[in-house]
Order: C-alpha cells, then sequence, then structure tokens
C-alpha cells in the first residue's frame, strides 16, 4: 500500500486525497475518468463523514478495528463488502475515511499494517504483523499447535521457493513424503493435512494454486500466496533453508535464489554482480 | 494517556495469540518483550514489578475503546494467579465467537450451561458430547470429541479424569455472561464474591466457598464455621492444606472427580 504508512499524520482529508492521487498513479493505464470516479466516491465519503457527529465516528472506528482483530484470528481474507454489511451499515458511504482512521489505530496500538489483496482478491484485506522480532520468534509469543502450522507453512513455502517460484503437485507431495507428510494419510500433528495445504493455507492466502490446463493431464501448480509475500521475505525463507543445511550453506551460495532474494530488493545491480 | 511501544505491541500481541498466561509465563514475555526492543527493564524485583503493572496499564488504557482488557483471574483449582485478554462489551463471546462455527459455539454454551448447573462445576465427557442430542442443527459425536479438544488446547475448558469443568480464561472471559444467562443457579463465592463453580457449600445455607478460598479462612479458625453471618453452622468438610502459598492442586483435583464428600447438592432455587 504505497504512501498509506507516511501520510497517516497528515489531515485526514488532504491524506485520503493524497493515497488516491497516488494509488491512481501506480495503477498501469490507469484513465482519467477512473480517478473521476474515485474522487467522486471520495466527495460522497467525505460528505458521510460530515454528517457523522463525533461520539459516532469514533464508536464506528473502534467497532471496525475490533472487527478486523476478531475476523483476521481465522485468518481469512475479510471482505470490504462484510466490513459495510457487519459494522458501518447505513454510514458505509464513509468507508474510506472510517476505514483510514482504523487502521492507524491498528498500527499505532496493535502494530500491524493492513494490506489489500491485489487482482481477484481485490476488495480483501488481510492484518499483516509489522513488529521486528528479528529471525527467532520467541517461543513464548505464539503457542505450539500454531509453531507447528508455521512450521510446515515453511516448508512449502521454502520448497516453492528454491524449486523456482513454483512446484507442481505431483512434485509437491513426493518431496513431502519425505517428511512423513502424505495427502491420504491422518498426520499425527496436523490431522487431514491435504485438507490443511489446499483449502486452509489457500483460503488464508499463504498457498495459491494454480490449473494448468494447456497440458494433458492438466496439473495443479503451488505458488506463494499474497499473504506470504506480505508476511515473510524471500531472504528470511533462504536464511531458514541455510539453517536446515546445519547452516553449512550460506544464502550466496545458492546463486540463482540469491539473485531472485536481491532482485525482490530491488538491488538489480548487485545481481549483475553475483553473474 | 502512555503511549504504546513495540514492546508494548509484541506483550499485547502475545496475549491476543494465546489468550492467557499464568504469572510466571507473564514475567517471562514481560522480559523479552522489552529485551527485544532494547527497553529499558529494572533489576531490582519490586522495581520490575511495578515497572510491569505500570505497562499493563499503559495496554489496559490503550485498548480500553475495542472493549479489550488484560484481566487478573484466580484458578479455581489451586488460586494460582492468570492474567487474560478478555473481551469487555457486555455479556458477549465475540472473542470466543471468531475461533469457532455458530453450531460450535451453541455446543459450547450448553456445556456452560450443565457445568454452571451442576454441583461440582463439572460434567462427565460422555455427557458432555451427548449434548449433541440437544442441537437444533447436527454434530456428530467425532466432531464433538474435536470440537472438546480444541476447546481444551485453547484452554477454554479443563479435562481432568473423564470431567470437563471451565477453565480460568472461560471463567474470565465469561463470569458476566453466565451471571446474566443462568441468576438463578450461578452462585459467587462467600469470600471473594466471585463466581464459583467448584467449590464447597454449607450443609444448611447456600453459601459456597471456592477451595483455595475455604482455606484460607478457615486457616485462621480453630474450629471451621459457615462465614454467613445468620448461619455459623458447623463446616464439616475436609480442608485444603492451610499453606495457601503451596499448591493444593492434587487435593482439589481429588475432590473435584464428581463423586466426592466435599461437595454436595447445592441449595439452588433452580
Amino acid at each position: 500500500m504505497p504512501g498509506g504508512q507516511y501520510l497517516i499524520q497528515l489531515d485526514l482529508l488532504f491524506d485520503i486525497w493524497l493515497i488516491l492521487i497516488i494509488r491512481a498513479k501506480d495503477r498501469d493505464g490507469t484513465t482519467s475518468s477512473q480517478a473521476a470516479g474515485a474522487s467522486q466516491t471520495m466527495n460522497q465519503a467525505v460528505k458521510a463523514a460530515a454528517s457523522m457527529d463525533r461520539g459516532e465516528m469514533e464508536r464506528k472506528t473502534n467497532d471496525l478495528v475490533q472487527y478486523l482483530l476478531i475476523m483476521d484470528q481465522k485468518k481469512i481474507p475479510i471482505k470490504k463488502q462484510d466490513i459495510n454489511k457487519h459494522v458501518l451499515k447505513d454510514v458505509s458511504k464513509a468507508f474510506p475515511i472510517i476505514f483510514e482512521k482504523a487502521t492507524e489505530r491498528l498500527s499505532k496500538i496493535f502494530g500491524v499494517e493492513v494490506v489489500e489483496l491485489q487482482d481477484k482478491l481485490k476488495g480483501s484485506y488481510i492484518l499483516v504483523n509489522k513488529l521486528d522480532v528479528g529471525e527467532h520468534n520467541p517461543a513464548e509469543i505464539w503457542p505450539d499447535e500454531e509453531n507447528a502450522k508455521t512450521g510446515l507453512l515453511m516448508v512449502l513455502l521454502s520448497l516453492i521457493f528454491m524449486n523456482g517460484n513454483v512446484m507442481e503437485d505431483t512434485q509437491m507431495w513426493h518431496t513431502l513424503k519425505k517428511f512423513g507428510i502424505e495427502q491420504d494419510h491422518h498426520h499425527e500433528v496436523f490431522g487431514d493435512v491435504k485438507k490443511l495445504i489446499t483449502q486452509e493455507f489457500v483460503r488464508q492466502g499463504y498457498i495459491e494454486i494454480v490449473r494448468q490446463t494447456n497440458t494433458d493431464p492438466p496439473v495443479n501448480e503451488f505458488k506463494w500466496g499474497q499473504r506470504a509475500k506480505h508476511e515473510t521475505t524471500k531472504r528470511k525463507v533462504l536464511t531458514f533453508v541455510c539453517q536446515i543445511y546445519n547452516n553449512d550453506m550460506e544464502p550466496r551460495q545458492w546463486t540463482l535464489q540469491w539473485q531472485d532474494v536481491l532482485r525482490s530488493e530491488g538491488r538489480q545491480d548487485d545481481v549483475e554482480q553475483v553473474i | 494517556m502512555s503511549q504504546m511501544t513495540d514492546s508494548h505491541r509484541l506483550f499485547l500481541q502475545a496475549f491476543m495469540s494465546r489468550g492467557i498466561l499464568d504469572a510466571k509465563e507473564v514475567k517471562s514475555l514481560f522480559r523479552t518483550s522489552c529485551e527485544k526492543f532494547k527497553t529499558f527493564i529494572a533489576d531490582n524485583e519490586e522495581e520490575r514489578r511495578h515497572q510491569l503493572t505500570e505497562f499493563v496499564i499503559t495496554i489496559n488504557n490503550n485498548i480500553k475503546p475495542f472493549h479489550m482488557e488484560i484481566k487478573k483471574g484466580v484458578s479455581e483449582e489451586d488460586g494460582s494467579n492468570y492474567y487474560g485478554l478478555v473481551n469487555i462489551s457486555e455479556s458477549s463471546i465475540t472473542l470466543l465467537a471468531s475461533d469457532f462455527t455458530t453450531n460450535e459455539l451453541d455446543l459450547f454454551k450448553k456445556l456452560v450451561e450443565s457445568i454452571v448447573d451442576s454441583d461440582t462445576g463439572s460434567v462427565g465427557s460422555t455427557d458432555a458430547i451427548n449434548l449433541v442430542e440437544t442441537l437444533d442443527k447436527k454434530m456428530t459425536r467425532n466432531d464433538a470429541q474435536e470440537l472438546l479438544k480444541k476447546l481444551e488446547s485453547n484452554k477454554w475448558i479443563k479435562v481432568m479424569n473423564g470431567q470437563v469443568s471451565l477453565a480460568t480464561r472461560a471463567i474470565l472471559e465469561l463470569e458476566q455472561y453466565i451471571f446474566d444467562m443462568f441468576p438463578a443457579i450461578a452462585t459467587r463465592c462467600n469470600m471473594c464474591k466471585k463466581l464459583c463453580l467448584k467449590g464447597q457449600s454449607c450443609d444448611s445455607c447456600p453459601v459456597r466457598l471456592h477451595f483455595h478460598c475455604a482455606s484460607k479462612f478457615f486457616s485462621r479458625q480453630e474450629v471451621p464455621k459457615c462465614p454467613a453471618s445468620d448461619c455459623k453452622s458447623p463446616w464439616p468438610r475436609a480442608l485444603p492444606r492451610k499453606d495457601t502459598d503451596q499448591p493444593i492442586s492434587s487435593q482439589t483435583d481429588a475432590s473435584s472427580g464428581g463423586t466426592s464428600t466435599q461437595t454436595r447438592k447445592r441449595k439452588a432455587k433452580s
């Protein structure tokens, strides 16, 4: 969400204008009519917000913060539609303004950032932890069961990344078998592990499964989902892989993947040096 | 109002993901949260406790607008202290609701009701699973079994010797809900005035005491008598150990097993 964070301090109205302009510029091929449409939405939002009294604005903002926190526990992207339906209701026209205020509170108090997803998932939001606790999460912060799932997820993301950011499902399951994970076997910790990987992780936005129909038979490809891209980085995943190798490997020894890391960090010049 | 720092935020996030922590875990979490972000932490134990109190007050002031609070609770098992993040909007179970489907939540409500209605503050796990028969929507016994496991691992309930009871987290979060929903059968402990599900009862009047409250109260008496001023009947129950600083769980666990002589039919007006 470009610019969003830096603008928070500014006056609310100005704030939202700027964000809209930046977003409009960001999108390739944005036409002036789209921009006009956006500004019209904005005008309505300002009008709607102006008609609310201070107390109501506070209440709606706080309700929205609470709603986002509660919904995020399921880790399923939260739809704008649902926010309007369950929280804002009759003041849903003021969405952009109330939403911006709620976003600011979530960041200041809870240390989480609200991120809008892209493409097919546009209009859905996820909460991303902004606190940088370093490479090792302190054990006392997250419960064990969650840690186990996070571990499996890291393995999946690593496999995909090391394989060139995409992996066919047959190959994925074949590899997971070496970790004692089989799609048709009940797993001691994860239970129905196929469901966990192909449904839960996908719904949560960690994993994306793309069906390639141009082959016969069609194959499913595993990729990083949008949440994964926001919650972790290629650098962190490569470091994780090196740890699995008992730290016998340095991230830069994986030449291809290291280039990918540098590119993902916008360090194109350094990539050429590696080559 | 004091501002939140990254240390506060990490501390709060841990509470959000874990729900409830015991006193020792809270201290360790406080240390980790401070060290991660290079926040000063006092060497002196007394000062550190003061610092922790201030720290929690800051968080509570900041999260109050969202109807959340880090609240202290006491275990009915052994009187030890816990701290939980609770939802303080009126008699709601929204925080719990997020993790569970409506049908699961309905079963949990039925379970709460039958626990509150029981004499021992617990129901047998088979009876708990059989509650699926009372649901409007269908749920298999297997799913109910899974639900109990999930509730247990999230520290909402405690399952011991085949008996299901409400854990401290549930009592912290649902105390008000229970008083609102079951005013006729929910009782308060005569000493601490909080909800009492597990404890001892007087033979002659409706007075009930938590095990740890009873042990504290009777430690000052030669001959134990009911604390109600208009009752004062002898208190013929075996008393938990008097040194309340020590865990008394072994004794209370045995007594909460269901067939105990320490509890008996309450004089509930239900």
